[in-house]
């Protein structure tokens, strides 16, 4: 059943990886014309620092970079706009047991039980959501950085790695959670996925709303731990700064417990998927 | 040992019961048809065999085991509706199949597709209804599976292909394969079947094996000058099991003693009085006729009162 599964997310990820080349391809040829000279010649500004340039022999020169001084380019920034996309790409691929329902009669039929049937699902969607991941961080992240000659700015620090796990792990908990919510649903899976990213986006602001009371405020500020969102938005809030900040039960903890917590919760979700599946009657 | 039990089988969706204590052995190497109207549980006796619905009470088996996935690598199911992938080619089912599959045949795949004029590049979702059931009919015969589940194989087919199915499963049952099937076409079931099973309101109100059945009914047809007279006396007569007025016809259903029933019959006048078998859609349509008392119940366009 693992066949089913990598034809739909091969189909998924073309359709991703068409909207971020198209996208990030828009942005380069924009940002070349848009940024035509007085003089006729075209040239790609970073800030005030004309970075690359179309002479008048027609070709495209590297400038230096004369206006940007110490720019550092943090590795796991890059990471966390790669994680990012790559959550996208989960929610897109995270209603595969929904969408069987369709035709369960098939699906059930074959000679394969219902728990190897999801986890094949499963690990073709995990090795879907670490392409869509890596096809993010090069195409968005590091060929623009090559095009203006700024790979030699990004600096990676242990921390980086941390992120990259936990980019990883909030994708996989966003997946598990929605098949955790649809796997027993007929239908309607696609608006759960794509609704999650305003539920999840809403949870996040909540807890700053005082208006209803304490008992509606730490209620989601406890939602907000299986809010994958969460995870990475608070990251910013130091530990030292946690005790005064009761917006986030996750202010205090360091990146790589949340991933920890990130890949738990997804695996949680998952088993709470296959047992809602395994109860599944036509 | 029988290829598929059935026992005391009850299956109920809320207030409504499906299948009610229905018991039904069929025999390896033997066609079952089970048969009756719409809603009569037919489809829900399938999905309980096939583990897609937990019954309410009584057991399933095939080939002496519940069912468990290692039974689909002997079982090919054709279900009333398509359920494959509408998304994915042909072509694509068949790669599926053969890795699902250690017994699928690619080339007896290829040869079924070339029968039902299948293109195997072209998407489920762009083939009729009845290619739709070819495809998951080349499937299924393709795996040589030992048993067959197929409910309503024919739907959607043309007349020729619907014979193609016909073939293929007598086919496959001469080759020694159990094939336990519905559907609502009579003249295919009795070219095919050699046993039949007849459910209605999820009860099973008759089974047993064509021929015998065939042999064992017959009609008394009566003619007469005028409108048929009401035959009182044959209504509440154990023999019959069912009578049928329309205009100058008498039709009367015999269980058993044919010629005797025909004799009271010539009592009430007739022009004429022929005896003659029971197709097997008048076994049918007897077996399932409304009505609480069976010599109560009549069909027909202008029936009279019985």
């Amino acid at each position: 059943m693992a066949y089913v599964e990598f034809l739909r997310v091969r189909k998924a990820f073309y359709f991703f990886a068409g909207i971020i080349a198209a996208m990030i391809g828009f942005l380069l040829l924009s940002l070349f014309a848009a940024h035509g000279g007085s003089d006729g010649n075209i040239r790609l500004q970073l800030g005030s620092a004309i970075v690359l340039q179309k002479g008048t022999d027609g070709r495209i020169h590297q400038m230096p970079l004369n206006g940007i001084k110490d720019l550092d380019i943090p590795l796991g920034a890059l990471f966390g706009i790669a994680a990012y996309c790559a959550a996208v790409f989960a929610t897109v691929i995270s209603t595969t047991l929904n969408r069987e329902r369709d035709g369960l009669d098939f699906t059930l039929t074959r000679p394969v039980s219902r728990e190897r049937i999801a986890l094949e699902y499963f690990a073709v969607d995990l090795a879907g959501i670490f392409a869509a991941f890596a096809f993010a961080f090069i195409v968005m992240c590091l060929v623009p950085l090559a095009t203006a000659g700024l790979l030699g700015r990004i600096t990676s620090t242990p921390q980086a790695w941390a992120i990259l796990a936990l980019g990883l792990g909030m994708s996989f908990m966003w997946y598990g959670i929605i098949q955790a919510a649809t796997a027993a649903m007929r239908g309607g899976g696609g608006w759960v996925a794509g609704g999650s990213w305003a539920f999840f986006g809403v949870l996040l602001l909540l807890p700053g709303v005082t208006y209803f009371g304490p008992v509606f405020h730490y209620g989601v500020v406890a939602l907000n731990l299986v809010n994958p969102i969460a995870y990475f938005s608070s990251l910013t809030i130091h530990a030292k700064d946690a005790a005064a900040s009761s917006s986030s039960l996750l202010a205090g903890l360091g990146v790589l417990p949340r991933a920890a917590i990130t890949w738990l919760i997804g695996l949680a979700a998952c088993a709470i998927a296959i047992a809602s599946w395994k109860r599944i009657e036509v | 040992m029988n290829a598929i039990s059935i026992r005391t089988l009850s299956k109920r969706y809320g207030e409504q019961l499906a299948v009610a204590d229905l018991t039904l052995e069929v025999g390896t190497g033997s066609i079952c048809a089970l048969l009756g109207p719409n809603g009569a549980g037919k489809s829900t006796t399938f999905k309980c065999l096939l583990g897609l619905a937990r019954p309410t009470a009584g057991s399933v088996e095939v080939e002496g085991a519940p069912v468990s996935a290692a039974t689909f690598q002997s079982l090919g199911y054709v279900p009333e509706r398509s359920t494959l992938y509408d998304w994915m080619t042909v072509r694509e089912h068949r790669t599926l199949a053969r890795r699902l599959y250690h017994t699928f045949d690619a080339a007896r795949f290829d040869e079924l597709c070339a029968t039902f004029k299948l293109d195997s590049r072209k998407r489920v979702k762009r083939l009729s209804k009845g290619q739709r059931t070819a495809l998951a009919l080349a499937l299924a015969f393709a795996i040589r599976p030992r048993i067959f589940v197929l409910d309503e194989p024919a739907s959607g087919l043309d007349p020729i292909f619907q014979r193609v199915a016909l073939d293929l499963m007598i086919d496959a049952a001469a080759g020694g394969a159990t094939i336990l099937f519905s559907s609502h076409q009579i003249g295919q079931v009795e070219r095919a079947a050699d046993r039949v099973a007849i459910l209605k309101n999820g009860r099973l109100v008759l089974d047993g094996n064509v021929d015998e059945l065939k042999g064992e009914r017959k009609v008394v047809e009566a003619i007469f000058e005028a409108d048929a007279v009401s035959p009182n006396g044959l209504a509440r007569d154990p023999r019959v099991s069912r009578i049928e007025r329309t205009g100058r016809i008498l039709r009367a259903y015999v269980n058993n003693d044919a010629p005797g029933v025909a004799r009271e019959v010539e009592t009430l006048g007739p022009r004429a009085v022929t005896t003659y078998d029971l197709s097997l859609e008048d076994i049918f349509l007897n077996a399932v006729a409304d009505g609480e008392h069976p010599n109560a119940a009549s069909v027909g366009t202008s029936q009279g009162e019985v």
